[in-house]
């Protein structure tokens, strides 16, 4: 697997026109002044000096950046992973025992780093995290702040190397402006950032703002250290291509080859970029100035370089150029060789985008070649590989955007942990006493404030409360002026008829009486009178007159409402109904013991009178019910009928006055009136009163 | 022959004068006294003893059904006939049920009077064809109400079926177009009229009653 602090590849589903660079803050690079004697390249770092200070009588701190410093090199460049983590985690043990926070962020960053580079992300940004918390309580300035910068720029990476641009970028921008408040002197980690930045750019296809960030390092670029300076190179030439400046990246290819003769670099280094700049070169051949023999040139120069490096991802694509290169120059049969050859590695490695990439280059081959079959198969093979590598490019989308929400999930829960702590801090600090003159102070300020906010908060709705109140008063008085002016309307109006009554009864009614009596005495004394037509007429006539003043002033006011009752009442006026046979009504009462109130049972009378009225003159209804129901102070009437029912709602209509009469009795007792009509069913009305004692 | 005393309580002098002069021929009976107030009726009859009353139900003092009953619990034997001119079955049956013997309207003729003065010294009950008529109406038109279970309404049995149907309150409401208000009173009325104290066992009842 090919690795190197600071600087990786990443595969595109693309022909690989553009290769990304990305620079990666390694805990090595940056570690800086404090650590100096730990700054040392990982290709020439002896364990066995390392070891000896890790068992050696130093200080702790210089133990727990040992065992950091060896736990890197195990991880990313023995590939000893299960060594190397425990060599961490003894560092990150021993740092936290003697509470190094700075130890315990950089050996967090080589763990987030490590996850990251084995497509562990939640791992990864869970470690960074961690490590972005570490880093906030150290109280160096500068510590802290390298520290933070470089979680966010390798926070950056991990979302650069997931296609995610512009979180990278964000993250980089944060770490950008750490870097240029914090460390403006420091022109390394302002570089790593600007390049990054201008990567992101150049991935998010805006190379203009890419080489903006570009020329910014320009301005302090001779004092950049070499492998910066190369990287520079790099993102310079990238950005020109993209930007269609072919020459002047053809100009740029010939600064990184005067760079890496001039540069001092390590051996590493120097074929690293080598092999970078053997295959740039190819491509550039290849695909702008199309010179094929160049082209093959430098592939085959790349292809020695990664078989050097051992690096098998290159050396499969550096066949794969090859073959490429040959089957544009015509040679069909060395294309075919060679294209084979990548495709068996890729094959063995199961370098899938690859494979795939060789595949469709080697059916193209074949086709050119007549061997259509061979063709087929092979592009069938590609289209299965194409397929399986979008899905794993969306389970690694998925996993991503998984490791990002429990991320954020962790987050969530520190910052509510982080509140809780802050807050049990505060009730500390509130022991305080200067706090607590001072939370005495603002109280007693809160209270007059409050008191003055209440106070005339209070006034103005006392005001709005006594206004309302006012209001409903005067509807109140209004109501009772109606309600009194109805009631002795009302109340008249019986006191009246039952006067009248009692004078009909008594009066009219006794004279008439008397003078029936008289008649009859007379007609027993003189019995020729019975052989008197006009007699006998008279005495019928006064019969008549007396039955007429009885059944006026039984009308006027019932004296069995007065002496016995409203049911009684109610059922006599049944009876007389039920009587005429055109209307049957049916009375049934429950709960009617008591006798209520005499107005009240005038009212109540009068309004099922004026119910039956409307029934026996508009409803042609053959059958009524009326039904009291008194359960302790409620009592509900319901009249019903057969009839044809009526529009409830219209304004005017047969009975339409009797029922206004209804409604305002109904009003006058403070009851509730419920009407419900359907037509040729009948007319149900209920009212609910509540009976006072 | 001693002739039978009669008390008339009216506060209308001139119907007891009218009465007075229809029996002032019938040699058996004597009007003994007239009295205009309940208050001298009560007097008069607690010195003298008399066989017959004809007692006005409207009288200035106190109400004729109270006096009737007044005088009921102090004579058993004194035969008191009702003499009005309300021609109510409340008042009729109230009337008997206070004590009275018998029950005649004011524009009787005399042989009514008399008729109705032998009923009562026969020890039977006697009511004038008017008040005779009223009563047998309530009678008749009671009928149905009088048996043991109630008659329900239009509404009440639709609301009744709803509830069996499993519907709440709200519910059928909502189908019936009315408010949740007038459905509980229904609902209430139903369990009144069919003695329960629950929805359920307002079902049970009814179905036992056969009206579900």
């Amino acid at each position: 697997m090919y690795c190197r602090p600071g600087i990786r590849f990443i595969r595109q589903m693309k022909p690989m026109r553009v290769k990304p660079l990305i620079v990666c803050m390694s805990a090595l690079l940056c570690m800086g002044g404090s650590v100096a004697t730990l700054h040392v390249q990982a290709q020439q770092l002896n364990e066995d000096s390392i070891r000896r200070v890790i068992a050696g009588t130093g200080s702790d701190s210089v133990r727990v950046l040992a065992l950091l410093t060896l736990g890197n090199y195990q991880l990313k460049h023995k590939m000893q992973d299960s060594i190397g983590l425990h060599t961490l985690e003894e560092g990150l043990g021993l740092a936290g025992r003697i509470r190094f926070r700075q130890g315990i962020a950089q050996g967090l960053m080589i763990k987030g780093s490590y996850y990251n580079s084995k497509h562990q992300l939640a791992q990864s940004l869970d470690a960074y995290d961690e490590m972005m918390q570490v880093a906030e309580d150290i109280p160096n300035d500068s510590i802290r702040n390298r520290l933070q910068m470089m979680a966010y720029n390798n926070v950056g990476g991990i979302y650069n190397d997931n296609g995610d641009f512009r979180n990278s970028l964000m993250y980089r921008l944060k770490a950008l402006a750490l870097v240029e408040k914090y460390t403006p002197g420091n022109y390394t980690n302002l570089a790593i950032v600007y390049l990054n930045i201008a990567s992101d750019y150049r991935q998010l296809k805006m190379p203009a703002k890419a080489l903006e960030y570009l020329d910014k390092t320009t301005a302090f670029f001779p004092k950049l250290n070499e492998r910066l300076k190369m990287e520079y190179y790099y993102e310079y030439y990238h950005n020109y291509l993209a930007s269609g400046k072919a020459v002047v990246a053809k100009a740029m290819l010939g600064t990184i080859e005067e760079g890496l003769r001039t540069f001092n670099l390590s051996d590493f280094q120097k074929k690293d970029y080598a092999l970078m700049l053997a295959k740039l070169n190819g491509i550039f051949q290849l695909e702008y100035d199309r010179n094929y023999p160049r082209a093959l040139q430098y592939y085959q120069r790349y292809e020695a370089l990664a078989r050097e490096l051992k690096l098998k991802t290159e050396i499969t694509e550096s066949l794969y150029r090859i073959g490429e290169t040959q089957l544009a120059a015509g040679n069909i049969p060395a294309a075919i060789a060679s294209l084979q050859q990548s495709y068996n590695m890729a094959a063995a490695n199961g370098f899938k985008h690859q494979l795939m990439k060789a595949e469709l280059l080697l059916a193209d081959a074949h086709k050119k070649n007549g061997n259509a079959t061979e063709a087929n198969n092979l592009l069938e093979k590609a289209m299965a590989q194409r397929a399986e590598i979008y899905n794993e490019h969306a389970v690694k989308e998925l996993a991503f955007a998984e490791a990002q929400y429990q991320s954020e999930k962790k987050k969530a829960e520190i910052a509510a942990l982080t509140l809780a702590n802050t807050e049990k801090a505060l009730k500390i600090a509130r022991r305080d006493r200067l706090l607590l003159a001072g939370s005495l102070i603002t109280g007693l300020l809160l209270l007059v404030v409050a008191w003055f906010y209440n106070s005339n908060n209070r006034r103005r709705k006392d005001a709005e409360r006594a206004e309302k109140e006012q209001q409903k008063q005067i509807v109140f008085l209004e109501r009772q002026q109606q309600v009194v002016s109805l009631q002795s309307m009302i109340n008249g109006q019986e006191t009246e008829r039952t006067r009248i009554a009692k004078d009909l009864h008594d009066g009219l009614g006794g004279l008439f009486s008397t003078i029936k009596m008289h008649l009859s005495t007379l007609q027993h004394e003189v019995q020729d009178l019975r052989s008197y037509p006009l007699f006998t007429r008279s005495y019928e006539l006064v019969n008549d007159a007396s039955d007429e003043v009885r059944r006026i002033a039984h009308n006027m006011m019932p004296e069995v409402l007065i002496r016995i009752g409203l049911v009684p009442a109610v059922r006599e006026l049944c009876n007389s109904i039920n009587a005429g046979k055109l209307l049957q009504v049916k009375l049934q009462d429950y709960g009617m013991e008591e006798r209520l109130q005499a107005a009240t049972e005038i009212m109540l009378y009068r309004i099922i009178q004026e119910l039956l009225n409307n029934i026996m003159k508009h409803s042609q209804a053959t059958e009524a019910v009326i039904q009291f129901n008194r359960e302790n102070n409620q009592l509900s009437i319901t009249v019903e009928d057969n009839g044809c029912g009526f529009n409830v709602d219209a304004d005017s209509g047969s009975g339409r006055a009797g029922l206004e009469s209804v409604k305002s009795r109904v009003n006058y007792l403070n009851g509730s009136l419920s009407i419900d009509s359907q037509q040729q069913i009948g007319t149900t009305v209920m009212m609910v009163f509540l009976i006072n004692h | 022959m001693i002739p039978i005393p009669i008390l008339i309580i009216d506060d209308h002098p001139l119907v007891a004068g009218g009465i007075a002069m229809m029996l002032r021929d019938v040699t058996w009976l004597q009007v003994a006294c007239a009295c205009t107030n309940a208050a001298d009726a009560l007097n008069f009859l607690n010195d003298n003893t008399v066989d017959i009353i004809l007692l006005d139900i409207s009288l200035p003092d106190t109400d004729g059904l109270t006096l009737c009953a007044q005088i009921r619990r102090m004579h058993k034997a004194v035969k008191i006939i009702g003499l009005t001119s309300i021609n109510e079955a409340g008042i009729i049956s109230q009337f008997l049920a206070h004590g009275g013997n018998g029950y005649l309207l004011k524009d009787m003729g005399r042989e009514e009077l008399l008729e109705a003065i032998d009923a009562v010294m026969d020890n039977k009950v006697f009511l004038s064809k008017g008040a005779n008529q009223k009563l047998l109406e309530q009678f008749c038109s009671t009928g149905d109400a009088l048996k043991n279970a109630p008659v329900l309404t239009r509404r009440e049995k639709e609301i009744l079926l709803l509830l069996h149907e499993g519907l709440n309150g709200p519910q059928i409401a909502e189908k019936l177009f009315l408010s949740s208000y007038t459905i509980e009173t229904h609902r209430k009325n139903l369990m009144q009229k069919l003695n329960v104290s629950s929805t359920q066992l307002l079902l049970k009842k009814a179905k036992e009653c056969r009206m579900i």
